[in-house]
């Protein structure tokens, strides 16, 4: 599949944290397409896809990449009467985003899949002051045009809602959507694993859709346990250059993926991956993260016996919005970038390797 | 279905021209004439040599949304707002220009936020539309500057017999008088659809001035504010509760004697009716009272939650009963 369509088509799929099977199973179709690929998910919800070593390489080194599956969304708390249903966040919701969208809440009673719009009190109400105010997401509700009877019987508290949005294109070769925090990760994985179908890599490959990042960060952290890599390469989104960020504090679309430096990354991964990106041409820049990446990465490099780490960001506008925005260019990039380091890789010569200059 | 094709079509303010098209379409076999004035304004006329009582019938066409201010080096497109709340400007998608090119309205993400943004609502100066272009050489390729930017939200059913559309504020009144007019009816009746209500009820000012008619009743979508937390007496209307009968709002004092006449033909057909609870807002109304020697008007409307955004709401038992309600005014009424 193309990378596009296969972004719209993730983009359709709701994947909230902890409820991210549906995802996982698209995934594990499509994955399995490839040759060489075996798929599986494991039991807190992470897809994992293993690729072996090609080579008759002894000791091949294990090479881990994972980009998060889940997303944030909101789950029902309250359903109130004349069919208006009060909710809170699962994840890191912005509440000025949020005002005015479509919804869809998954009923878990009947499998319906209930169409509802987050409503805003008119302003011709609203004091001045107040329009100032953004308005907590406590005091919101969404309408789902049904009486106080039918609402009861279809929803019930603890069902989910995702805000309805598809993954459409903008000019340029950019798309617009929601949750490309992290479909665009998972994709980098899909394009590097596609960019590496015809060469014989001696890594053996993990490619983890790890579950819970935005709430806990659990699937990352016990994937890693199990797989136990060598090298790990987290793809997740970096913030793009919009709404006047500084240069330090954002990256560029259309530049190609983002290499982390700083201390939760390790040093010689970078200039490895630097070096595979020179030799192939490959467009990168850099990003500086002086303390922690907010990403897996997180618990990924203090798993068990520690782990060589890097985190690759693929540029993204106006993040955690129904709105967030990519260049398509971005991924296929990053995707190109890691299938060149990993085919860079012979052997590790132990792990240490990595300390010397 | 009438409603779909006039919500999804675009008319900003001095942009009607698409919704004016749908009209005139619509209408084309079912009045003697069909006259756009210089404003834009659209005037049928159904039984033109019809005696007796003339009545009139009128809704606007435009809708709220934004408009093309700048274009900045780096392809950020600088908007102006017709009447758009600006807490929902964040997150909000927007089709730009004649082309109808994609665009979205997004916000500084929440993980950068300082405090102090975090617990303000966002100024329309820090947003900007974004379609994709990094130069501005490749956005004035799509957009001029002074397009507009319509919401972009598709007709959807949902709910207990609702629908959820943009612009339903007023496609709906010109809905109601389309339907009107392609009814079998004997007597005079004039529809008007006017241009630029939502920037000042500058159509009906000019269209005020070449009526002459003996009534004119006013069709609008209306503010419904029936929602969760917000207490009765400040509900406005009531979805599904029977078309909005004005008494007064900023701009009108609506005569009682033809408040009486509409609420006896809604009791009389077993017609649903509510008042409209706030003397908020303003209509085209206004302009047909106070031109020439002034024509008296009633103000209807069908209850509109979230009015003014992409996602408004209606109840379609209101608009039906809306069509009866008219129809049945014009029965009683008409030629008399």
């Amino acid at each position: 599949m193309e990378t596009k369509d296969f972004l719209k088509e993730m983009g359709k799929i709701s994947h909230i944290s902890g409820f991210e099977s549906e995802l996982a199973n698209f995934l594990s179709t499509e994955f399995a397409k490839q040759k060489n690929v075996n798929v599986s998910v494991d039991k807190v919800g992470s897809f994992i896809a293993h690729k072996k070593s090609l080579t008759t390489a002894e000791n091949p080194p294990k090479v881990m990449l994972m980009a998060h599956i889940d997303e944030i969304g909101m789950i029902v708390s309250k359903v109130r009467k004349n069919g208006f249903v009060k909710f809170s966040p699962i994840g890191g919701i912005d509440k000025q985003n949020i005002l005015a969208q479509e919804v869809t809440i998954h009923c878990r009673k009947t499998g319906q899949k209930l169409f509802g719009v987050i409503g805003i009190k008119p302003p011709h109400l609203t004091s001045e002051s107040d329009m100032k105010k953004p308005i907590k997401i406590s005091d919101m509700a969404i309408d789902t045009g049904l009486s106080t009877e039918q609402a009861q019987e279809i929803i019930s508290p603890g069902d989910l809602i995702t805000i309805n949005t598809d993954v459409a294109e903008l000019q340029n070769n950019k798309l617009t959507g929601r949750a490309l925090d992290n479909t665009a990760g998972i994709a980098v994985m899909y394009h590097t694993l596609q960019a590496l179908q015809h060469f014989n890599h001696s890594a053996e490959i993990y490619c983890v859709a790890s579950a819970q990042e935005e709430v806990t960060g659990l699937g990352g952290k016990t994937a890693t346990y199990s797989i136990k890599p060598d090298i790990a390469i987290i793809v997740d989104v970096g913030f793009g250059k919009a709404n006047g960020l500084a240069d330090h504090e954002s990256i560029e679309l259309g530049k190609g993926g983002a290499i982390t430096i700083g201390p939760n990354t390790n040093r010689k991964l970078l200039d490895e991956l630097k070096k595979a990106a020179k030799k192939h041409d490959t467009p990168y820049q850099v990003e500086v993260t002086a303390g922690m990446t907010g990403t897996d990465a997180y618990d990924v490099q203090i798993s068990e016996n520690g782990v060589i780490t890097a985190v690759v960001s693929v540029p993204l506008k106006y993040m955690h919005s129904t709105v967030e925005v990519i260049d398509v260019a971005d991924v296929e990039n990053t995707g190109k970038l890691i299938a060149n380091y990993i085919m860079s890789l012979q052997n590790l010569e132990g792990e240490s390797c990595y300390w010397k200059d | 279905m009438l409603l779909e094709r006039l919500t999804t079509a675009c008319g900003l303010p001095g942009f009607e021209d698409e919704v004016r098209n749908i009209i005139k379409e619509e209408l084309a076999d079912f009045v003697d004439s069909i006259k756009i004035d210089r404003m834009g304004n659209l005037i049928a006329v159904k039984n033109a040599a019809a005696t007796g009582k003339h009545i009139a019938l009128n809704a606007h066409m435009d809708e709220v949304g934004l408009c093309v201010r700048y274009i900045e080096s780096d392809g950020r497109i600088r908007f102006a707002s017709w009447g758009v709340d600006r807490r929902l400007l964040p997150s909000m998608r927007v089709l730009v220009g004649e082309k109808k090119t994609l665009g979205v309205i997004g916000a500084k993400p929440i993980h950068l936020q300082t405090e102090s943004e975090r617990n303000s609502t966002v100024a329309i100066d820090s947003l900007y539309i974004d379609i994709g272009c990094d130069k501005k050489e490749e956005v004035e390729k799509l957009v001029n500057l002074g397009d507009f930017a319509a919401f972009n939200s598709k007709f959807t059913e949902f709910g207990e017999n609702r629908i959820k559309a943009k612009a339903l504020d007023d496609r709906v009144g010109c809905a109601t008088i389309i339907e009107v007019l392609k009814s079998d009816i004997p007597h005079k009746v004039t529809g008007i659809f006017c241009v630029q209500e939502e920037i000042g009820i500058r159509g009906s000012a000019v269209a005020a001035n070449g009526l002459s008619a003996d009534i004119l009743i006013n069709l609008e979508g209306t503010i419904g504010a029936d929602l969760d937390g917000i207490k009765p007496h400040e509900h406005v209307t009531t979805q599904g509760g029977g078309p909005a009968i004005s008494i007064a709002d900023r701009s009108s004092l609506y005569f009682r004697k033809h408040i009486d006449e509409i609420i006896a033909v809604a009791e009389k057909n077993s017609i649903p009716w509510q008042y409209r609870r706030s003397g908020m807002g303003g209509t085209d109304a206004h302009n047909y009272h106070l031109a020439k020697t002034g024509t008296p008007c009633i103000g209807l409307a069908v209850p509109c939650r979230y009015i003014h955004s992409p996602v408004s709401t209606m109840h379609k038992s209101d608009f039906e009963n809306l069509v009866k309600l008219v129809k049945a005014y014009v029965a009683e009424f008409g030629g008399k």
